[in-house]
C-alpha cells in the first residue's frame, strides 16, 4: 500500500503546468484591467430559511438549511448558513453489505465580502460534521468587474481537510487534503444576455474510499463462489477537471431562458458531461414567478471500477457513483411574491416551492439485493426532491 | 519557454483587447438587472441542489455552488 501511494504521488506534478498557465494568464487579465474603474456590488442583504428533502433508492434526507447575509458601511458583507441533513439509509449499497442506519449531518458556514472600487475579495471557513466523518473548508477569493462591468473576472482556491471515521471501529481515523482552484467569467453579450465559464481543479490525497463498502471476487466459472473484501481499495491520490459553459437571455414579456454544458474528467478515468435547459417566467404582474429545467448527466467509469473482479487488483471499488450510468431530471419551482413590487428591486419577501425527479440508470452496477450468488438486472432508481423555502431581501 | 507562449498568445489578444468600449451602456441593463437574469437567484436552494448531485456523481466543481463536507458515508 505504501508503495503504491509513493506512486501516485511521485506522477503528481506540482503545481501542475496546466494551472500554472491558467494561472498566468488570470492574472495578466487583473493586471491589465486594474486601470478600468468601475464600481462592483456586493451581494443583496438577505435572509433565507428552508425545509428540503430527498426521497429516492431507499435513503431519506430532510432538514431545516439557513442563510443570512448582512452589510456594513457599504463595503462589508457577513453571511452566516447552518445546513442539516438527517439521514435515513437503506440503500442498495447499505442493504447490500450492512444494514439500514441514521445519522445526521450538521454543516456551519460562515464569510466575509470587502469591496473596493471594482474588486470583491472574500474569505470563507465551513464546517461539516457527522458522527463518521468531518470536513473543514478554507475559502479565498477575489473577483473583478472590467469593461464597464460588462465582464467579471473571479479565481478563488479552498483547502480541505477532512477525517474519515468508522463507526464500527473506534481506532480507524484517516485524513483527505483537499484543494480546489477555481476561475470564472461572466460577461454579458448584449442588453439582454449573459454568458457565464467556469473551471475548477481539484486534487485530494488521502483516504478516499467508504471505509464499509465491499467488491466483489469471483474465483472460478461458471458457477463460482464469491468472496467478499472490505473494505474497497482506492487510490490514494484524485485530480478532476471541471469545465462549464452557459448563457442565458432575456425574452420578452418577463421571460428567460438559459443553457448550461459541463465536461469532467480526472485522474481516475472518469470522463462525464452535463446539459441543463432552463426557461423562467413571470405571472401576475411579478408576483408568481416559475422555473423549469431539465437536466441530462452522463458519465463512463472509474478504471478501477468493476461490478464484479476475475482477480484481486491493487484498487478495486465497487461504489455505483464511480460505475457507467446515466441520469435525467426534470424540476419546477413555483415562487410567490407577498410584498408590494412583486420580484422588482428593493425589500421583498418570497414563497417557494421546488420539487425534482431524478432518474439514475446504471449500465454496470447489478441489483443483488435478493441473492448475492447471482448478477440480476443493471440498477435504476427514481428520486424525489423537494424544496420549501422562505426569502426576505432587506 | 514553449509552455509559455500560450500565454503570451493570450496576453496580447487581451491587450488589443483593451482598445474595446462596453457596448452595452449601465442604462441598458435593466433587463440584465432582472432577478430571472442571476446566476444564482436562490443561494441556498442552489447550493442544496448541486449538493444531490455531488453525492450521487462521479464528476465535482464548475457547477451551481461550492460546498464544503461530504455527507455520503
Amino acid at each position: 500500500m505504501q508503495a503504491r501511494a509513493a506512486d501516485f504521488r511521485q506522477r503528481r506534478p506540482w503545481p501542475p503546468v496546466a494551472l500554472q498557465r491558467l494561472l498566468l494568464v488570470a492574472l495578466s487579465v487583473l493586471c491589465v484591467t486594474v486601470g478600468h474603474l468601475w464600481a462592483a456590488v456586493l451581494p443583496e442583504d438577505r435572509a433565507d430559511a428552508m425545509f428540503h428533502s430527498y426521497d429516492g433508492g431507499g435513503v431519506q434526507v430532510t432538514g431545516p438549511a439557513l442563510l443570512v447575509r448582512e452589510g456594513f458601511a457599504d463595503t462589508v458583507s457577513l453571511s452566516a448558513s447552518y445546513y442539516v441533513d438527517d439521514i435515513t439509509s437503506a440503500s442498495i449499497d447499505v442493504v447490500t453489505n450492512a444494514s439500514e442506519y441514521t445519522e445526521r449531518r450538521d454543516e456551519l458556514g460562515v464569510g466575509m465580502d470587502y469591496l473596493r472600487e471594482n474588486t470583491i475579495m472574500n474569505v470563507s471557513y465551513t464546517i461539516s460534521d457527522e458522527n463518521d466523518y468531518n470536513a473543514h473548508t478554507y475559502g479565498l477569493g477575489v473577483s473583478h468587474e472590467v469593461f464597464g462591468g460588462m465582464t467579471t473576472l473571479s479565481m478563488g482556491y479552498s483547502r480541505g481537510a477532512d477525517t474519515v471515521l468508522k463507526t464500527t471501529d473506534s481506532f480507524f481515523e484517516e485524513k483527505i487534503d483537499r484543494d480546489q482552484f477555481t476561475l470564472g467569467v461572466a460577461q454579458v453579450l448584449s442588453r439582454r444576455a449573459i454568458l457565464s465559464m467556469a473551471y475548477d481543479l481539484i486534487s485530494d490525497e488521502g483516504f478516499l474510499n467508504n471505509p464499509y463498502r465491499g467488491v466483489i471476487v469471483i474465483a472460478g466459472a461458471p458457477t463460482p463462489p464469491i468472496t467478499w473484501t472490505d473494505p474497497e481499495v482506492y487510490p490514494p491520490t484524485r485530480r478532476s477537471h471541471a469545465a462549464s459553459l452557459g448563457a442565458k437571455y432575456h425574452l420578452s414579456s418577463g421571460a428567460a431562458v438559459s443553457v448550461n454544458g459541463r465536461d469532467f474528467h480526472d485522474t481516475w478515468g472518469i470522463d462525464a458531461n452535463d446539459f441543463e435547459l432552463s426557461y423562467s417566467r413571470y405571472f401576475g404582474g411579478k408576483r408568481w414567478l416559475v422555473d423549469t429545467h431539465y437536466r441530462y448527466y452522463t458519465q463512463s467509469k472509474a478504471s478501477f471500477y468493476a461490478d464484479y473482479f476475475p482477480t484481486f487488483q491493487n484498487y478495486m471499488a465497487r461504489d455505483k457513483e464511480l460505475s457507467t450510468f446515466d441520469s435525467h431530471s426534470v424540476g419546477l419551482q413555483l415562487g410567490y411574491s407577498f410584498t408590494k413590487g412583486g420580484w422588482g428591486p428593493g425589500y421583498k419577501g418570497t414563497f417557494n416551492l421546488s420539487y425534482e425527479y431524478l432518474f439514475f440508470d446504471y449500465e454496470d452496477f447489478t441489483d443483488l439485493r435478493e441473492d448475492k450468488s447471482t448478477f440480476g438486472e443493471p440498477y435504476s432508481f427514481g428520486a424525489h426532491v423537494v424544496e420549501l423555502f422562505l426569502s426576505l431581501w432587506f | 519557454m514553449r509552455d509559455l507562449k500560450p500565454c503570451f498568445v493570450a496576453l496580447a489578444v487581451l491587450l488589443a483587447g483593451c482598445g474595446l468600449q462596453p457596448w452595452v451602456k449601465p442604462y441598458e441593463r435593466e433587463m440584465l438587472a432582472d432577478p430571472i437574469m442571476s446566476l444564482s437567484r436562490d443561494p441556498l436552494a442552489d447550493k442544496y441542489r448541486q449538493h444531490v448531485y455531488d453525492t450521487r456523481e462521479g464528476a465535482r466543481g464548475a457547477g451551481i455552488s461550492q460546498g464544503g463536507g461530504c455527507g455520503c458515508n
